[in-house]
């Protein structure tokens, strides 16, 4: 049972994708080019390709302003998550307050106060670090509330009959036990971010990939705003591969088994 | 049947405690279940001595965990004591090693890292405490999967980890609550000479949960045979088999008629909670 993946395996998970990139790109490029399309509305690949090679310099500090945003957004909402996963789970209190508090919060779309927190913080970092946080907290508290629950009460059981502290429990079971969980939260949330710091940038930023998008969408500059979308996605999917693969490095006892 | 006494100091302050180890006086435990009690254990009284292998026999659901589960503190008794060691130990942990039905490893500890928790506990440093277990590992079957994590390992082998982090705990009382229960028929017979074996090296006083008749003759001294719900002990009996016990005994006339006359027993109380399961 090797603990990395080999590359035959990462070559077999690749090989489909880059197919299914080269169908979508072929057909995007054959309709622009039979269509005679507009190219304000759709831009052709190519274009975009050269879009995003002259504008690199002002994508890359975009992407860096972004890049920053997300990570302190994140950062911030996976601790907060974490510490209140915690309290959620050994305070009958907060949970019976907090933990159905925080569900309910969900029906509120967050991206509705973007506007209030650029009025109550301006046009600076602290609006798109809060909302990326308040999008990333939510996954993060509930998988790690889930994470922790999931101890096995057996092996809990002996701990307490061996006459161990809770603090021991906590930290040589529990919080162990709420890994997969908390990994699988962490993913979701890592993207989460993303989308929270652009959308905060859309309502009101002076730098970032978000403020790109809508600065050239406005003059009618569509190629660079798909190149600015790719660059997200390629941000997006490359953190996503990252938390995955920090996990399994982290953790290779939490990696799914094969059937091989 | 008895053998030497272990050489362990005696904290006990009780001089009549000298025959019994753990002494489980009148034991009665109740469970609140919407609105209805429920009698899971009824005036239960049982002694183990020293380095004794005594068995409690009884159909499933008839409350022998949950006797366990007072044994080892982990539950306070609605009535009754516990004595280990004429220590009056009722409602305490850390009186017993203590294994439940699964081997319940954790999944990111290798094998041996899961054998000390017990000496964790203890606050046995973890060099030290990787040198006593490895010791055991290799001695009884676990040497060459010291450094595997649990998932590699097959369920006979799960179950002799979790048995030897239950009996690194340093405690001379083992509880095992159907330690072999989860296992295939053929590995289990061969973990019951396992733990023959394991037992007589280590002598330590083991008291231990089943419902297979068999398994109950096979391993112990002294078998009680708990009731249907509400559990009781309505059988003592002595199983006064030679040891070592070896798989042919398993044929011969006196466990055969032991195996019946418990079997006959069992079958009753079982036949009990089948109907009352049904109604």
């Amino acid at each position: 049972m090797s603990s990395f993946v080999a590359p035959r395996r990462l070559g077999a998970v690749i090989a489909p994708v880059l197919l299914l990139l080269i169908v979508v790109i072929g057909g995007w490029w054959l309709y622009v080019w039979l269509s005679h399309i507009n190219r304000v509305i759709l831009p052709a690949p190519n274009e975009v390709a050269s879009a995003l090679w002259t504008n690199r310099s002002t994508l890359w500090s975009d992407l860096l302003v972004t890049l920053r945003e997300v990570v302190y957004g994140f950062g911030s909402g996976f601790l907060l998550g974490v510490v209140s996963g915690v309290l959620i789970v050994y305070s009958r209190i907060l949970e019976r307050t907090l933990y159905p508090v925080i569900i309910a919060s969900q029906v509120i779309p967050i991206f509705a106060l973007a506007p209030l927190l650029i009025i109550w913080f301006g046009f600076g970092i602290a609006p798109k670090v809060i909302i990326a946080a308040l999008i990333v907290y939510f996954p993060i508290a509930v998988n790690m509330v889930e994470g922790l629950r999931s101890a096995d009460q057996g092996i809990i059981d002996v701990m307490r009959s061996f006459g161990s502290s809770e603090w021991r429990i906590f930290r040589s079971i529990r919080l162990p036990s709420s890994i997969p969980s908390l990994l699988v939260g962490t993913q979701v949330g890592v993207t989460f971010a993303v989308i929270g710091a652009v959308i905060a940038e859309w309502v009101g930023a002076s730098a970032g990939l978000g403020y790109r998008m809508v600065t050239a969408n406005s003059q009618s500059e569509t190629d660079l705003v798909f190149a600015a979308i790719i660059t997200l996605a390629v941000v997006g999917v490359a953190l996503f591969v990252l938390v995955r693969v920090i996990g399994d490095l982290a953790f290779p006892w939490q990696r799914k088994q094969r059937a091989d | 049947m008895t053998k030497p006494a272990m050489q362990a100091p005696d904290t006990s302050q009780d001089p009549a405690a000298d025959r019994g180890e753990v002494r489980v006086e009148q034991l009665t435990r109740r469970f609140a279940q919407r609105r209805m009690e429920v009698l899971a254990v009824d005036d239960v009284s049982m002694v183990a001595g020293r380095s004794e292998f005594v068995t409690i026999l009884g159909p499933s659901g008839c409350g022998k965990s949950t006797l366990f589960h007072v044994i080892a503190g982990l539950l306070p008794p609605t009535a009754g004591e516990i004595w280990i060691h004429g220590e009056r130990v009722t409602g305490q942990t850390g009186h017993v090693a203590y294994m439940p039905q699964r081997d319940n490893l954790l999944p990111w500890r290798s094998v041996l890292d899961n054998t000390i928790l017990g000496l964790e506990v203890e606050g046995i440093r973890r060099e030290e405490a990787r040198e006593r277990a490895r010791e055991l590992c290799v001695r009884f079957g676990l040497g060459d999967f010291v450094t595997a994590l649990p998932r590699e390992l097959s369920g006979g082998m799960r179950q002799r980890a979790a048995f030897i982090r239950t009996m690194l705990f340093p405690r001379e009382v083992m509880l095992l609550d159907e330690p072999l229960g989860a296992l295939d028929a053929q590995t289990r017979l061969l973990m019951q000479e396992w733990l023959l074996d394991v037992w007589e090296q280590m002598s330590k006083t083991v008291l231990f949960i089943t419902h297979d008749v068999d398994e109950a003759v096979f391993l112990s001294d002294r078998v009680y045979v708990m009731s249907a719900r509400p559990g009781r002990f309505v059988r003592e009996v002595a199983i006064d088999l030679p040891r070592p016990r070896r798989a042919e005994m398993r044929l011969g006339a006196e466990f055969v008629a032991l195996r019946n006359d418990l079997l006959a027993h069992i079958r009753t109380e079982t036949l009990k909670s089948f109907q009352e399961t049904r109604a």
